[in-house]
């Protein structure tokens, strides 16, 4: 080491197995990823694909009657996470890293006040007393932009709107100044408006605090406009990772290019016309039980070769920090380039 | 292509909730407030708006499966707001609907077979011995095989069930479909194959369409035309085109706004401040007048009707 800070977060090779009904899915599979201090990095990916797994590995949130899980590193801002006992994990989450979910209904105690789940948090993790905890909490609140918080604070979660309920929830996972968070899906439920409003938040808290995020989504949309990197997750693999511009640019997995192919863009009616077919990718998601032989999207794939089917192949690097896996990749780029 | 017969029309439609227990004293929800639309025979119209709009509300009353409060609906010329039970399912044949989530709409015990041959059952349409040959043939419409017939909903994937959807919604061969949000709860790659198999059908059995949604990238793929619904009103109604590129209200602006854009070289846009006020007691004049950046004093009192703006075009604002 050179005396760089060591990064805000590291997995390397995470698995992760999940036991149901006598049948075991591979539901992550070699999965790594680097986040660097106050960055955001994006996990995309459709239903299924492992990356709201992969959040819940690193938090070690997946109960264990169902889920193994190992990795050949786990590091938060340097320290080992693996060998920690469940005590040690406890103390972290909700401390220096922590977690907004989808669904803040499903996440807030409903037959508690979000004052006192807010005031909770922070004693808990910071060791305060009530009236230094409630100040705090108000400060929270402004910071989340919450107007009017001690009527707020006396508020159950079912007397707010869901934008307001997601505020709270960011409200706590920020309230010890996390160097990690791991938002999963946190505007998925929300109207595109207050979408806005939340993307705006996070990225304005981020900035304030230097607080690192992984941003799980589905939407691209909200990738471009929010990451710096993103990984693209399919089948419980990371098959391309990139700077987002980059990956706009010149996608190289033939799943991302299919991704981006197929979703709906406003301005399609001016730029083609209304009622335009959509490119569509063939097939679905591969059902995991047992092991994938091979690339996993090879099914759906218009370039698979035999290779592909037999062997799964792994992330390399094409460009710098843009790692593709996939065979025909290097290939495709001399190609592109005319070399071939 | 669109025709000019006009397949459905509604005019004035209102349904208010009175609000339950002592503290509510004699409140009312205002889901819909007056809503009036028209879509021609093979036409797309998509409603849209935020949750709370009301829009799925509308669907439901075209549907007859929310009484209106007051106003009408017409499916060809006929009054149908108005039909008994007993006559609202034999319209059935005509009007169908596609869900948004095919989990919850179809019969976990049912085989395909039955599930997509109930309707031609329940309108006399095919003869018991005919009706697999028949489903055979309308599951290969919406690219479901032969093998599927026998299978039980679980045992097909997100987007095979939204097809079974489909295939039964269009197995009595309706004229008119209200697809409430028939695409939002699947993957982004199943959701392009279901988008065009929806055009297929249109293109092929001349079905109209009243297509709510939220998604307003997908809105714009598959209409025509687009209506914009803020708290329980129209804001806005136009030619999709028109309404994408050059959008009249202040709300329908601020919506497209809010679209993240899949393309990192363009700046997000500030978001609008606030959120969608309570219908119980919407707010005087415009209904957008709080949130929006625009306004003057007289919409705080005078709430602008619907009016043209363009051929075509039509927007409820002063300013517009």
């Amino acid at each position: 080491m050179s005396g760089s800070p060591p990064p805000a977060l590291e997995v390397a090779d995470l698995a992760v197995d999940l036991r149901s009904g006598g049948r075991t899915i591979r539901a992550v599979d070699g999965m790594s990823l680097t986040l660097d201090a106050g960055e955001t990095l994006a996990i995309v990916g459709e239903s299924g694909c492992g990356k709201s797994v992969t959040a819940l590995a690193i938090l070690r949130l997946l109960p264990q009657r169902i889920a193994t899980m190992r990795a050949s590193r786990l590091r938060l801002g340097g320290e080992d996470l693996v060998g920690l006992s469940e005590e040690e994990m406890r103390r972290l989450r909700g401390n220096r890293i922590s977690m907004v979910f989808q669904e803040p209904m499903t996440s807030l105690n409903p037959v508690l006040s979000v004052g006192r789940q807010i005031i909770e948090t922070i004693r808990t993790h910071r060791g305060l007393d009530r009236a230094a905890a409630t100040a705090e909490a108000l400060d929270l609140l402004r910071l989340v932009r919450i107007p009017d918080g001690e009527r707020r604070l006396g508020q159950y979660p079912f007397e707010m709107s869901g934008g307001m309920r997601q505020r709270v929830m960011i409200a706590m996972a920020v309230a010890c100044r996390p160097a990690v968070l791991l938002a999963d899906e946190p505007t998925t439920a929300l109207d595109v408006t207050v979408q806005a409003q939340i993307l705006d938040l996070l990225q304005d808290l981020q900035r304030r605090i230097g607080t690192a995020m992984v941003l799980i989504t589905h939407d691209l949309g909200v990738v471009a406009q929010s990451a710096r990197r993103v990984v693209v997750m399919y089948a419980g693999r990371k098959v391309e990772e990139a700077p987002v511009g980059r990956l706009f640019a010149d996608p190289r997995h033939p799943y991302t290019l299919g991704l981006l192919a197929s979703m709906p863009r406003l301005g399609s009616s001016a730029a083609h016309g209304p009622r335009g077919r959509l490119r569509e990718m063939s097939g679905s998601v591969p059902v995991m039980d047992g092991r994938i032989e091979g690339c996993p999207f090879a099914a759906r794939c218009a370039h698979a070769l035999d290779l592909c089917r037999r062997s799964a192949p792994e992330p390399v690097e094409i460009a710098p920090d843009h790692r593709v896996a996939c065979w025909r990749a290097q290939e495709r780029l001399e190609m592109a380039h005319g070399r071939v | 292509m669109a025709g000019s017969e006009i397949a459905l029309e509604v005019e004035g439609l209102v349904k208010h909730y009175a609000i339950r227990g002592a503290a509510a004293r004699g409140a009312v929800v205002r889901a819909v407030d007056g809503v009036s639309l028209r879509i021609v025979a093979g036409e797309t119209l998509a409603l849209v708006g935020e949750s709370g709009s009301g829009k799925s509300t509308v669907g439901r009353m075209i549907l007859g499966l929310t009484p209106p409060t007051a106003g009408t609906v017409r499916l060809f010329g006929q009054r149908i707001d108005d039909l008994d039970h007993r006559r609202m399912r034999a319209l059935r044949r005509d009007l169908q609907l596609v869900f948004q989530d095919p989990y919850a709409s179809l019969n976990p015990r049912m085989r395909v077979v039955d599930i997509v041959g109930e309707p031609l059952a329940n309108f006399g349409l095919v003869p018991a011995a005919e009706r697999r040959d028949h489903v055979t043939e309308i599951l290969r419409r919406v690219g479901l095989g032969p093998e599927h017939l026998d299978r039980l909903p679980h045992e097909f994937s997100g987007g095979q069930r939204q097809r079974l959807g489909i295939a039964r919604a269009i197995a009595s061969r309706p004229r008119v479909v209200v697809c409430d949000e028939p695409v939002s709860a699947l993957d982004v790659s199943v959701q392009a194959q279901v988008i065009n198999l929806l055009l297929d059908l249109q293109a092929e059995f001349g079905l109209a369409y009243l297509f709510i949604a939220h998604d307003l990238a997908v809105v714009e793929h598959v209409s025509h035309r687009t209506a914009v619904m803020y708290l329980g009103a129209l804001v806005e109604v136009a030619p999709t085109r028109d309404l994408f590129a050059a959008p009249r209200h202040p709300y329908t602006q601020a919506l497209l706004a809010s679209v993240p854009v899949p393309d990192p070289t363009v700046p997000r846009r500030p978001p609008i401040e606030g959120e969608l006020p309570s219908a119980v007691d919407p707010p005087s004049g415009c209904r957008f007048h709080t949130r929006c950046p625009l306004a003057e004093p007289r919409c705080r009192t005078v709430a602008p009707p619907l009016r043209v703006v363009a051929p075509g075009h039509e927007a409820a604002c002063h300013l517009a």
